[in-house]
């Protein structure tokens, strides 16, 4: 059997439904309804696509940009406030970046770049997949990571801690 | 399920591998400015998903039915489809058949209803008349001999008028007097038809007043 089973789709849930909704949070207002979808795709997939997670992405953020498309007319007539000062992120001990801060900082960040951030580190990809993800090069996946992790350190300066 | 098991960890395992490897492939000079952002960032563990895991697995198994279903109903639809073949013959040849019949039907009624009426051909028709005159005195008198056709006409008109009542009594009277055998002989003699004349009415009533 080709298919997806249960044990496959629970465990693609445990290690990447986190991170596939982090992902999708830099379009809609509502990612797990995007991961949920997704998901579901896969399910229906006859056959498992050779490379599960990139491929999971890429349909992730086909839906998020597409609900965000849907939602567009709707967040013009609300508050950017009201869209969201959730917290993408959780840190246990709390002592190092503040989540709230990293949240805002990666939020002001370009779509690209933040899309390519959140890829690579927390969706662990690499950047051919990256680069396929977004339609571009390589080097230029690569270039957008390091921009952005630029910009961002320079706005979490104060909160990076020293080593 | 194990071979799945074993492609995503095979998948995951790659994952790492790929951005351990390109951590430290990476040059110095991206790596160094960046690593400490990168470790802050990487200690932060993304919100967990509002996922109600309950209903993405029922949802998983409805998504998953109709693929099941779908390749149930094409094995199914590949068996019957040699039965589907066979009877589609016997399906279709009564209606097909019905169908030329009738048009075959429809069209020779057309050509019946449109038929051209038969054109009607008059021809004079000379018809010889027999001469009872010999040829060569009709080559002495020609003009004698067409009268003489005329009048061989009237005769031969005369000959076929039926018996009238005239005769009729008479042999009526005959055989009242000497019975059936005189009538066969009346009948049987050469002048009886010839020498009967038309019988006017005036004499049918003096006969039958007599």
């Amino acid at each position: 059997m080709d298919g997806i089973g249960p044990e496959f789709l629970g465990r693609l849930l445990d290690e990447h439904g986190d991170a596939l909704t982090l992902y999708a949070r830099g379009w809609c207002d509502a990612p797990e309804d995007v991961v949920q979808e997704a998901l579901l795709q896969l399910m229906r997939q006859p056959r498992i696509p050779q490379r599960v997670v990139p491929w999971l992405y890429r349909v992730v953020r086909n839906g998020a940009i597409s609900a965000a498309r849907a939602a567009g007319r709707r967040r013009k007539h609300e508050s950017l406030a009201a869209f969201g000062e959730d917290v993408w992120f959780v840190h246990p001990s709390g002592d190092r970046l503040d989540a709230l801060a990293a949240t805002r900082a990666l939020r002001e960040l370009p779509e690209v770049q933040r899309e390519t951030i959140v890829a690579r580190l927390w969706g662990g990809l690499a950047f051919e997949d990256i680069a396929e993800l977004t339609g571009t090069s390589s080097s230029t996946a690569h270039r957008r990571y390091e921009a952005g992790l630029a910009a961002l350190r320079e706005r979490l300066g104060a909160e990076c801690p020293r080593k | 399920m194990s071979e799945e098991m074993k492609r995503v960890r095979k998948s995951e395992v790659g994952s790492r591998n790929e951005l351990e490897g390109a951590r430290n492939d990476e040059s110095s000079a991206f790596r160094i400015p960046h690593s400490e952002i990168e470790q802050a960032l990487c200690s932060l563990a993304p919100r967990a998903a509002q996922l109600d895991r309950d209903r993405l697995m029922f949802l998983a198994g409805q998504a998953a039915v109709p693929q099941a279903s779908q390749e149930c109903e094409l094995a199914a639809d590949q068996s019957h489809q040699v039965d589907a073949v066979s009877s589609l013959g016997a399906r279709w040849g009564w209606p097909v058949a019905f169908s030329a019949m009738t048009a075959l039907a429809a069209s020779l009624l057309l050509v019946l209803l449109n038929r051209p009426e038969p054109q009607v051909i008059e021809r004079v028709v000379r018809v010889p008349v027999e001469v009872r005159r010999s040829v060569a005195e009709a080559a002495d008198a020609p003009e004698q001999a067409d009268r003489f056709v005329v009048d061989a006409a009237r005769t031969e008109r005369a000959e076929y008028q039926p018996p009238s009542g005239d005769s009729y009594l008479r042999l009526r009277n005959r055989a009242l007097a000497l019975g059936i055998d005189s009538w066969m002989d009346a009948v049987r003699s050469p002048g009886f038809a010839s020498e009967e004349r038309p019988a006017s009415y005036r004499e049918l009533r003096d006969s039958l007043l007599q």
